[in-house]
């Protein structure tokens, strides 16, 4: 061997022995434990190997809405990758890839506003190319603030560089760590110096959802305690949630014990073109008499799609609710409570609300979305989407929530006519086998036009033991009829659900989008166009869910669980 | 012949502070460019500009689709976007000052469609023939509701549209007698309306004769009208508002005589009698330059276009209702009582509050107002004190004003705050809000 063949095996040494690989171990041992919200990125590296033909990136841009972002975009994908392989000298996929092979965290501490990212990458050569590549990529094009060439400090085994009034940049061997604060960014070397483990993996109440934690794209955790302090009026009611008889009635225990909850794990995943989202309580305050199941009762069943815009079954144990009021509510709340319960008995002809009224109602309710069928010269200019709740009645109990249903629109004529305006009529009608009583607004003049108003028509019906009542006779007459051959489940699921039609919601949109259009012009100052190309984005998204699945999983109170689950609709293929 | 007052004015002494008062009284005020274009225009162009309609149709019809829902708050909404945008700036400076003096307000009316209608009319015929505009709001469905035209019958009349149109709209105090009102509302009895339109339920008419103003007939709601129209006091009564409204409060006798003939003169058309007026020596004199105080409405909008500032128009709306004018609810149907009572304690506090946030804002509602104070006052730290006296109080500021200005932008953390400071504190000056 000749010394020049010497000299370059020599050279090409280093290069050949074994890297130094990134520390295996979890990216939270590397989080400071005073973060109180960590997210980490648990597929980027899937979506960086594969680039453009990943599943999840294909799905995503297969979807409506993708192909819908795409038409907007003025650069293609491809060649905007094959801009940024230009702009950096190198492959940018592959180079990023190196950066983040083993995982990407990012920690915040909400409290101060700070945050810390931390890239565990392939090795140390790797790490050390693909900042070289990106700081001087950085530096040509953008004169990028203070100099990039060599670090400026060395912290802790790190080199370290400084990027305008904030930013540091560290790199430890295959470690890259980012942060808007030094002393995070310190903390954050000092760990991964460590070998003991401590950062947030630390705190208990992150270790266990960490450890439990189902494969998903994106995993975060929130302490959402620890946000109060800086919490703004509006936070600090969600954190009341559990003792506000309003959202408990409306959005459910399972929704109040997430809004109380002390800390919040979530998940992101894609599954056969199926967006998942989860997210679990801990240390929830819901109160344990109105979680779901706390009461047996007969469960109405799932209605036959009519092209309802939705279908959600809830619990609601009314019952429980008005009769423990003293012990779940505060003092300023009770007025309000006795005012129902007076109120209740004279619409109920005197009988006692919670005893005789509530107690004898199913805490199951299913509740349908959908469009109405309006009257002939009385079609809303703006029609809106109609509700129907189905609850079950003990026997004989339907008589009483018809006379509540008259006497109350009596009272609600009486104060319309008082003013001075045409308020709703009472009827007395048959659609097939329903009968029904309704009450409806006269209809307008020719040249009146159909003011919003129109679209309450509401409605009530027996039938068996199920109570119908919504908002319009149509929608009633519908669902009555569905429900006259099916009678109540007696095993419930346990869980709450909501179900969404993508599509049939888009098409309210489109509806209605004129009036949305203009709203936005109004209350942003955007010119139309502007306006019109907002609200079909949200028209396109909503159109690019085939069905979305809400589940509420409220039945340990202390720790609630929300599952949604969007059914991506794929665009069909361009003609050729 | 004319009088000497409404000679045209000299276009000779056309400078920055004549174009912005020209532009603020015909309109609402312009942009820094808009006032640099005035200049170069002369008085003659830049007043024929302002009676142009060059709005965008699709602000206009914006309305359309809200209006089944009810809520006054876009209808306010609404017109503050028309009134922002100035694409017609004479045509929306003249409906609100007929909203002012035919004050119509929906918190008894109830019903944002005859709002809108009724702000439609004066649109559309503001600056036309005002005998036409009267007659067209005494059939107007909302003056009818507001003024209790339905419970206005022959057996028991109901005198509330004839005792204003005789006192507010028409004629003014002295000029008729209690019996006047009552005939007057003898005439219209059997006004009412249908649904939404306008009605005349003959059954419900007095049909017998009656006596105004001394004459003798079986005087019907339009005839009433008409005799109100040759009542001597009714073109004073007319070119008094329109004096306040362009010129200066509480005018003399004799200029109220010289517009009234004018207004004859004209056939009673309010775009051409404006035509003379604001282009007359009484219009540039220096007694009616910043002689008014500045309405909210009138406030909010020339603020934006002087600052070149974004605001939404629901925002500027709100801004325009916590200093005292709600749009659509005027407070009587005396209108707003204007002048010296726009400021007071409470409604100074709002006008503060909204005018330093405009100045200071990056963000202010959810970020639905941009200003970009370095492009209304240029990058020029020592000539800013005096370059946001020129855009925002034209000729009517002193040199101490300016040197604390100096004083205040020398005490700021950087430029941008400089900007801010010295326009909050020009905005905030009881200078600014003379207009």
């Amino acid at each position: 061997m000749n010394r020049f063949l010497f000299a370059l095996v020599l050279l090409l040494v280093p290069f050949t022995s074994r890297p130094r690989r990134a520390p295996d171990r979890p990216l939270p041992t590397l989080i400071p434990a005073r973060c109180s919200l960590y997210v980490e990125a648990c597929g980027l590296q899937e979506r960086l190997r594969e680039g453009l033909q990943d599943p999840f990136v294909r799905t995503l841009l297969d979807s409506k809405v993708g192909r819908a972002w795409l038409r907007d975009r003025a650069t293609p994908p491809a060649e905007a990758l094959r801009a940024a392989d230009t702009w950096l000298g190198t492959p940018v996929l592959p180079l990023a890839l190196g950066l983040v092979e083993h995982g990407v965290a990012l920690g915040v501490d909400v409290a101060s506003d700070k945050a810390v990212a931390v890239a565990a990458g392939r090795d140390e050569a790797a790490v050390s190319l693909g900042l070289e590549r990106l700081f001087g990529a950085l530096t040509r094009s953008t004169g990028w603030p203070g100099s990039v060439e060599r670090p400026a400090e060395h912290w802790s085994g790190a080199d370290v560089w400084r990027i305008g009034e904030d930013a540091v940049i560290a790199r430890r061997g295959a470690l890259v760590v980012l942060g808007n604060d030094e002393s995070l960014v310190r903390e954050t070397l000092e760990l991964a110096a460590d070998d003991a483990t401590r950062g947030l993996i630390g705190r208990a109440q992150f270790a266990s959802p960490y450890a439990e934690r189902a494969p998903a794209e994106l995993w975060a955790w929130l302490d959402v305690e620890s946000l109060e302090p800086e919490g703004d009026a509006g936070f600090h009611e969600l954190r009341e949630a559990h003792r506000s008889p309003a959202f408990l009635s409306l959005l459910g225990p399972g929704l109040a014990g997430l809004a109380t909850s002390g800390a919040i794990a979530a998940s992101a995943s894609l599954r056969d073109d199926a967006l998942l989202v989860t997210l679990s309580g801990q240390d929830s305050a819901s109160p344990a008499a109105l979680a779901p199941g706390a009461r047996s009762g007969p469960v109405p069943p799932e209605l036959p799609t009519r092209e309802h815009l939705a279908q959600a079954l809830v619990y609601r144990d009314l019952a429980a609710l008005f009769v423990q009021r003293l012990e779940l509510f505060p003092a300023e709340v009770q007025p309000g409570f006795a005012e129902a319960v007076t109120n209740g008995s004279l619409f109920f002809a005197g009988e006692d609300l919670c005893e005789d009224v509530l107690a004898h109602v199913s805490p199951w309710i299913r509740v349908v979305m959908g469009n109405p069928t309006f009257r002939e010269g009385a079609v809303p200019e703006l029609p809106l989407p109609g509700v129907v709740l189905v609850g079950v009645l003990e026997e004989d109990a339907g008589e009483s929530w018809i006379g509540a249903f008259q006497t109350l629109v009596s009272v609600i004529g009486l104060d319309q006519a008082q003013k001075g305006q045409k308020g709703l009529r009472l009827h007395l009608e048959r659609a097939g086998d329903v009968e029904l009583s309704l009450a409806r607004y006269p209809k307008p003049g020719a040249a009146d036009g159909v003011d919003l108003r129109y679209n309450l028509e509401p409605a009530v019906t027996v039938v068996g033991r199920y109570l119908v009542v919504g908002t319009h006779a149509s929608l009633v007459a519908e669902v009555a009829e569905d429900l006259m051959h099916s009678p109540p489940l007696e095993t419930a699921p346990g869980i709450e659900s909501l179900t969404l039609d993508g599509r049939a919601l888009a098409a309210v949109l489109e509806r209605n989008a004129e009036a949305l259009i203009s709203r936005k012009m109004l209350d942003e100052g955007i010119a139309r166009e502007r306006a019109a190309k907002e609200i079909e984005g949200l028209r396109l998204l909503l159109e690019s869910i085939d069905e979305a699945r809400l589940e509420v999983d409220g039945v340990q109170p202390t720790r609630p669980r929300l599952e949604l689950r969007l059914e991506l609709a794929r665009a069909p293929e361009p003609s050729r | 012949m004319r009088p000497d007052f409404l000679r045209p004015w000299r276009a000779a002494a056309w400078d920055h502070g004549a174009a912005s008062h020209l532009l603020r009284r015909a309109g609402f005020g312009g942009t820094p460019a808009e006032v640099a274009e005035a200049l170069s225009l002369g008085p003659q162009e830049t007043l024929e500009r302002a009676f142009l309609d060059r709005g965008d149709p699709s602000l206009h019809a914006s309305i359309e689709p809200l209006l089944s829902a009810g809520g006054i708050e876009s209808l306010q909404a609404w017109w503050m976007s028309l009134i922002l945008e100035s694409g017609a700036p004479l045509r929306e400076r003249m409906a609100l000052v007929w909203h002012d003096h035919f004050a119509t307000s929906n918190d008894k009316v109830d019903d944002v469609r005859l709002m809108h209608r009724q702000n439609e009319l004066f649109r559309a015929s503001g600056l036309g023939d005002f005998r036409e505009l009267l007659h067209d709001v005494a059939r107007d469905a909302a003056m009818l509701v507001w003024l209790d035209g339905n419970s206005n019958r022959a057996e028991q009349p109901n005198e509330n549209f004839a005792r204003e149109l005789l006192e507010l709209f028409a004629l003014g105090i002295g000029s008729y007698t209690e019996d006047d009102v009552r005939e007057v509302a003898r005439a219209f009895s059997g006004w009412g309306t249908e649904g939404r339109s306008s009605t005349f339920r003959a059954e419900h008419h007095d049909a017998r004769p009656k006596t105004i103003f001394g004459h003798t007939g079986a005087w019907t709601g339009d005839d009433a009208l008409e005799l109100v129209l040759e009542h001597p006091a009714c073109c004073r009564h007319v070119a008094r508002v329109l004096l306040e409204a362009f010129v200066m409060p509480s005018p003399a006798d004799e200029w109220v005589e010289g517009v009234a003939g004018l207004l004859l003169e004209c056939e009673w058309g309010v775009a051409r009698t404006l035509e003379v007026l604001l282009a007359s020596e009484l219009f540039f004199s220096s007694a009616a330059r910043r002689s008014r105080i500045a309405g909210p409405v009138e406030l909010v909008a020339a603020t934006a276009r002087a600052l070149d500032a974004r605001i939404a128009p629901r925002l500027a709306a709100r801004m325009a209702s916590d200093m005292g004018q709600a749009l659509f609810r005027p407070p009587s149907v005396k209108g707003w009582d204007g002048g010296r009572h726009w400021i007071h304690s409470g409604t100074w506090i709002a006008r503060h509050n909204a005018l330093v946030e405009l100045a200071t804002a990056a963000q202010v509602g959810d970020g639905r107002v941009h200003v970009d104070l370095e492009r209304s006052f240029g990058d020029a730290l020592d000539a800013l004190p005096g370059r946001a006296l020129a855009a925002l109080i034209p000729n009517g500021s002193s040199t101490r004003f300016e040197q604390t200005l100096a004083s205040a932008a020398r005490g700021a953390r950087d430029a941008n705050h400089a900007r801010q400071v010295v326009a909050a504190v020009v905005l905030t000056a009881p200078e600014y809000h003379l207009y």
